[in-house]
C-alpha cells in the first residue's frame, strides 16, 4: 500500500473525462451537490503528473462515501481516468459507485473490442506505454463498473 | 424501439434491446434501474442529486462527547412516534440542561435512514433576521442558495419547493410560536416529514400544529446519571475507589440534568484530591455560585430571563418555599404576596415553561413538585445563577425537618431599594397559625435582622 497523503476530505468524488464533461453535466452536478454544502471533488487535469494516479487524488477517492463515474465517449482515451476508475473500485468495500453513461451504453463497457471505447484502448496498446496487465485491469474495471446500475443520458440525438 | 416504465424507484426505465439487467449498487433490489433523458440537463443533474444526497455520508453533528443515555431516550421517543403514524411534529420539551438538543441532534444524525434532505436551525430563539433561517433551511434542504427579502417571500419559495419531498427539519429551542409561522408553513410541508421542535415551553410545542405529538425529556436515570458523571470525572463508567460516596452526593446535586453532571464531572475531572472534592460539595451544596460552572449558569439564566417579572418573582417564591408542598397551599400563601396576576395561571405557565412541576402525589392531592430531585435541583440552580447574577447572596438553611427551607435574599448591589425578606418555616406550624408574613423594609446596613411576623 502506497502512502495516502494526509489530503482535504470530501464527501463526493467526480470521476470523469475533462474535455467530454468539464463544461456541462460534470460541472453541473459539482455546483448542484456543493450547493447542498458537500464537498465535492472534481478533478482536474492539473493534478495529474506522474504515471499513477496523484496521492491527493486518491486521498480525494478514499474518503469519499459517494463516487460519480461519468463514461462519456472519449473517457477510454484518458489513462487517468481508467486508473482512477481502478483505484475507486479497488478503495473500500463499502464503496458507493455511480456510474453515469453518457452518450455511451453499459454495453460498449463490457465488450470493449465492440463498443465505442474500442478505438482508444487500441490506441493504448500502440503506444506500447501500458502493460497487457494494465489493459487488461482496465478493461476488468469497466466491466465492473458496467455491472453497477446506473444513469443513462444522452446529450444529443443520436 | 423506446418505452418507459414508470417504476416503484420513480426512475424511468429506458428498454432497449441490448438492455442488461444490473443490480443496483446501493439496494438488494434487482430491478433494472436506468433513467433516460434526452437532453434535459437540469432533470438529470436532479436525478444524480437525488440519488447522491440518498446515500452519500453527512457529516454528524457533534452530540456529547459521552452520549450516556441517549439511545434509550430515543428509543422512547420512537415508540411514541411509531403509535401515531401520521405524526408531522414532534415537540420535545423538558427544562433547560436536560438534553433536549442533545436527543434532537443524535436525531438528526441518524437521519432516521429515509430523510436524505435534512435540516438543522440551531439557535432559533436568538436568530433576529428570520430570512437566514428561511435562506438555511433553502440550502441545506433544496441546494438553493438565494436572498431573501422577506420571510413572506421565503415562505412561499419554501413551501413551492418543499412540495412531494419529504424532509426532516428540526428547530432548536424556539421561544415564540409566531416566530415557527413566519419562517416555515408547517401545514405546507408534506405528509411523511419530520419536524422536531424542541422547547422549554409546551405551550409553545402544543400550538405549532394541530397534532404535535409532545414527549418530555426525562431526567437521567440513576445508573446513567451515576455513569456520565463518571465518565466526566474519572474517565471511566464507575467512581475511583474511596470516591463512591461523594459521588453520590454530587448526584444529589445535579439530580438527572445531564449538563450540571457534565459540568461538574469536568471540574472534578483530574483533581483527585478528597479534601479539593469535600470542597466542591461543600460550595454546591450550598448554594453559593460556582465559579466553573458558569455553563449551567448561563443556561438556566435563560429559563429565568425569559419570564415576565412577577413571574420571575414567584419563581423563585416557590422555588424557595414552596417546593415539595402542597399547591393549595401555595396558591393561598402566594395570594397573600399580592402578585397582580393570577397566582394561579401565573403557576400554569410556570409549569408550562418546566420550571416547576405539579406531581400527582399517591393521594392525588397537587403538589408542586418534590419527587424528582432532578427538577427541585435544577430549580435551585436557576435560583442560585439568578441571585448570583444579581451579585447577591444566598443563604439557605435547613430549619425545621427538609420542608421548611429559609432563604434571604439580600440585594448588596441596589442599596436603596426596599428589600423583601420571604420566610417561612414549617409548613405545618404555618398552617396552625393560618399566617404567613412577607415584610418589606428598607435595607439597613446591618442585615442580620430576620424576622418573622405572625
Amino acid at each position: 500500500m502506497e502512502q495516502v497523503t494526509e489530503a482535504e476530505q470530501y464527501q463526493v468524488f467526480i470521476n470523469h473525462r475533462g474535455p467530454d464533461t468539464k463544461n456541462n453535466l460534470a460541472s453541473l452536478i459539482y455546483h448542484n451537490l456543493s450547493s447542498f454544502g458537500l464537498r465535492v471533488f472534481l478533478d482536474k487535469e492539473e493534478l495529474r503528473t506522474g504515471n499513477t494516479v496523484y496521492p491527493a487524488i486518491r486521498g480525494a477517492i478514499s474518503s469519499a462515501s459517494v463516487h460519480i463515474a461519468i463514461f462519456s465517449e472519449n473517457y477510454a482515451h484518458s489513462r487517468w481516468c481508467l486508473d482512477e476508475l481502478c483505484w475507486i473500485l479497488r478503495s473500500s468495500h463499502e464503496r458507493k459507485v455511480l456510474p453515469v453513461f453518457c452518450d455511451v451504453q453499459p454495453v460498449d463497457l463490457r465488450y470493449i473490442e465492440r463498443g465505442c471505447y474500442a478505438d482508444a484502448f487500441y490506441r493504448h496498446q500502440q503506444h506500447g506505454r501500458v502493460s497487457m496487465e494494465v489493459l487488461e485491469g482496465w478493461k476488468e474495471a469497466l466491466r465492473e463498473a458496467a455491472n453497477i446500475s446506473g444513469l443513462l443520458f444522452k446529450s444529443k440525438e443520436r | 424501439m423506446n418505452t418507459y416504465f414508470w417504476s416503484q424507484n420513480r426512475y424511468f426505465i429506458y428498454h432497449l434491446s441490448t438492455l442488461w439487467i444490473v443490480n443496483h449498487p446501493f439496494s438488494n433490489d434487482d430491478r433494472l434501474q436506468i433513467f433516460f433523458v434526452y437532453g434535459d440537463y437540469g432533470k438529470f443533474v436532479r436525478e444524480i442529486e437525488n440519488i447522491v444526497i440518498k446515500e452519500v455520508k453527512w457529516d454528524p453533528l457533534e452530540v456529547a462527547s459521552h452520549p450516556v443515555g441517549l439511545e434509550q431516550a430515543w428509543k422512547d421517543l420512537d415508540d411514541h412516534i411509531q403509535k401515531q403514524s401520521s405524526t408531522k411534529v414532534v415537540g420535545i420539551g423538558g427544562i433547560s440542561g436536560i438534553g433536549k438538543s442533545t436527543l434532537v441532534k443524535h436525531i438528526f444524525n441518524l437521519r432516521l435512514s429515509k430523510f436524505s434532505r435534512a435540516c438543522y436551525l440551531f439557535n432559533f430563539r436568538e436568530t433576529v433576521d428570520l430570512t437566514s433561517l428561511q435562506r438555511q433551511l433553502l440550502r441545506d434542504l433544496l441546494g438553493k442558495d438565494m436572498n431573501i427579502p422577506n420571510t413572506a417571500f421565503g415562505k412561499t419559495i419554501l413551501r413551492n419547493s418543499l412540495k412531494g419531498l419529504q424532509v426532516l427539519i428540526v428547530l432548536d429551542d424556539v421561544d415564540d410560536r409566531e416566530k415557527i409561522k413566519s419562517v416555515l408553513d408547517i401545514n405546507a410541508v408534506e405528509p411523511g416529514s419530520l419536524i422536531f421542535i424542541t422547547s422549554r415551553d409546551k405551550d409553545i410545542l402544543r400550538g405549532s400544529s394541530s397534532n404535535t405529538l409532545l414527549y418530555d425529556v426525562k431526567p437521567l436515570q440513576r445508573n446513567h446519571a451515576r455513569e456520565l458523571f463518571c465518565r466526566h470525572a474519572f474517565h471511566q463508567s464507575n467512581p475511583l475507589e474511596g470516591y463512591e460516596d461523594s459521588v453520590e452526593e454530587f448526584l444529589k446535586i445535579c439530580g438527572g440534568l445531564p449538563l450540571c453532571l457534565k459540568v461538574l464531572g469536568e471540574q472534578l475531572a483530574g483533581k483527585l484530591d478528597r479534601t479539593y472534592w469535600k470542597r466542591q460539595l461543600e460550595i454546591s451544596s450550598q448554594g453559593l455560585p460556582l465559579t466553573e460552572a458558569d455553563t449551567v449558569i448561563n443556561t438556566l439564566k435563560w429559563s429565568y430571563k425569559a419570564l415576565e417579572i412577577e413571574q420571575q418573582e414567584m419563581l423563585l417564591d416557590v422555588g424557595c418555599f414552596f417546593v415539595g408542598e402542597d399547591l393549595e397551599l401555595a396558591v393561598r400563601v402566594l395570594e397573600g404576596l399580592g402578585y397582580l396576576s393570577d397566582v394561579r395561571n401565573c403557576l400554569e405557565s410556570l409549569r408550562e415553561k418546566c420550571l416547576v412541576d405539579f406531581n400527582k402525589d399517591v393521594e392525588s392531592e397537587d403538589e408542586i413538585g418534590n419527587q424528582d430531585i432532578a427538577i427541585s435541583e435544577g430549580k435551585h440552580l436557576i435560583l442560585r445563577a439568578v441571585l448570583a447574577q444579581r451579585n447577591s447572596k444566598i443563604i439557605m438553611e435547613n430549619q425545621v425537618g427538609d420542608l421548611a427551607r429559609r432563604i434571604v435574599r439580600e440585594d448588596l448591589r441596589t442599596m436603596d431599594k426596599p428589600l423583601r425578606l420571604s420566610c417561612s418555616i414549617d409548613i405545618e406550624k404555618m398552617l396552625q397559625l393560618q399566617v404567613c408574613a412577607v415584610l418589606e423594609f428598607p435595607y439597613t446596613s446591618t442585615h442580620q435582622t430576620i424576622s418573622l411576623i405572625f
